[in-house]
């Protein structure tokens, strides 16, 4: 199955018809209801109606990964909870995308020296799309999070399949 | 005849092709990535433990049925107290109210008595006394 995606070479027909599908890709992001520590609340404060996230249309946390599209990474990720969230990432559809909130999930924070327990970054168990810096990061900054994910969605392929400034051609999906 | 109901066929014809089209465009167009940890059940990122289909207690029926009796008390005490606000007659009104109570209470008392609130224990000891 999908067999028609990234099946053509990209021209102006499908960077229109993909210009047009990642527009409406971007503008409803389903993150996942998933708050790890104290970064959470900041997180929430950003669904709750002051920051609003539902403007962008991603401020509707699904309760299941199956239905989502973004996993928001908030608060210290120990060694324990690492296996659950490299479960939970995989238990997501593709296409899916993680965002890291917070100094500590960036790259440990005040753990990163002396936290035995600590990983010292989400990226080293899953892929991160976008770094929210922060200790926790301000509602306003894990918005500029979200408006730079807007940016990355928009310019996925679904139709085309083309070279990338690095050389690389768009990575199929393939079973880990 | 047949003719009179071209619109309801276009209703259908839509509405069919507004449903199917979406799904065999996601068919064709999504990514599908299968490995078992994707295909586990979803149990928050733990482990999963025993199976999805557990049996209930068939005694959870009988206090799911003695629920109904206070729910029924309750719901039909609002249109009561609605419809006898400001009554001519309030101590009639409340004999009329105390009246429907006593008789839904009346299956309570029945099921208490037939010993259908208590858990365990009178199961045992009716058991042991048919025996």
């Amino acid at each position: 199955m999908g067999i028609l995606n990234n099946a053509f070479p990209s021209n102006a027909v499908t960077d229109a018809v993909d210009g047009a599908i990642g527009w409406g890709r971007k503008s409803s992001i389903w993150p996942m209801t998933f708050g790890i520590a104290c970064c959470a609340i900041e997180m929430m404060a950003v669904y709750a109606a002051t920051f609003d996230l539902d403007r962008y249309g991603a401020g509707v946390p699904r309760a299941t990964p199956r239905q989502s599209d973004l996993i928001i990474v908030p608060g210290t990720v120990n060694a324990k909870m690492a296996v659950r969230v490299k479960r939970l990432y995989d238990q997501m559809a593709e296409p899916r995308y993680v965002i890291a909130m917070g100094a500590c999930v960036c790259g440990g924070g005040p753990y990163v020296k002396w936290g035995y327990n600590t990983v010292k970054g989400v990226h080293k168990i899953i892929p991160v799309d976008i770094f929210v810096p922060g200790c926790p990061p301000r509602p306003e900054a894990l918005m500029d999070g979200i408006l730079k994910l807007r940016e990355k969605v928009s310019k996925d392929d679904v139709f085309r399949r083309r070279q990338h400034a690095n050389g690389e051609m768009t990575a199929k999906y393939e079973a880990v | 005849m047949f003719l009179d109901f071209h619109a309801v066929t276009v209703f259908l014809i839509t509405g069919v092709a507004m449903v199917c089209t979406p799904m065999i465009m996601g068919v064709l167009f999504r990514p599908k990535n299968s490995y078992p940890e994707k295909d586990m059940p979803y149990e928050c990122g733990e482990d999963p433990i025993g199976d999805a289909q557990v049996r209930f207690d068939m005694r959870f029926y009988t206090i799911a049925l003695i629920f109904i009796i206070f729910e029924v008390e309750i719901a039909l005490m609002f249109p009561w107290a609605r419809v006898f606000k400001g009554a001519e007659n309030p101590p009639l009104a409340l004999g009329a109210g105390l009246v429907f109570a006593f008789i839904v209470f009346l299956g309570l008392v029945v099921d208490w008595a037939k010993g259908d609130l208590n858990w365990v224990k009178t199961f045992r000891n009716k058991r042991r006394v048919q025996e």
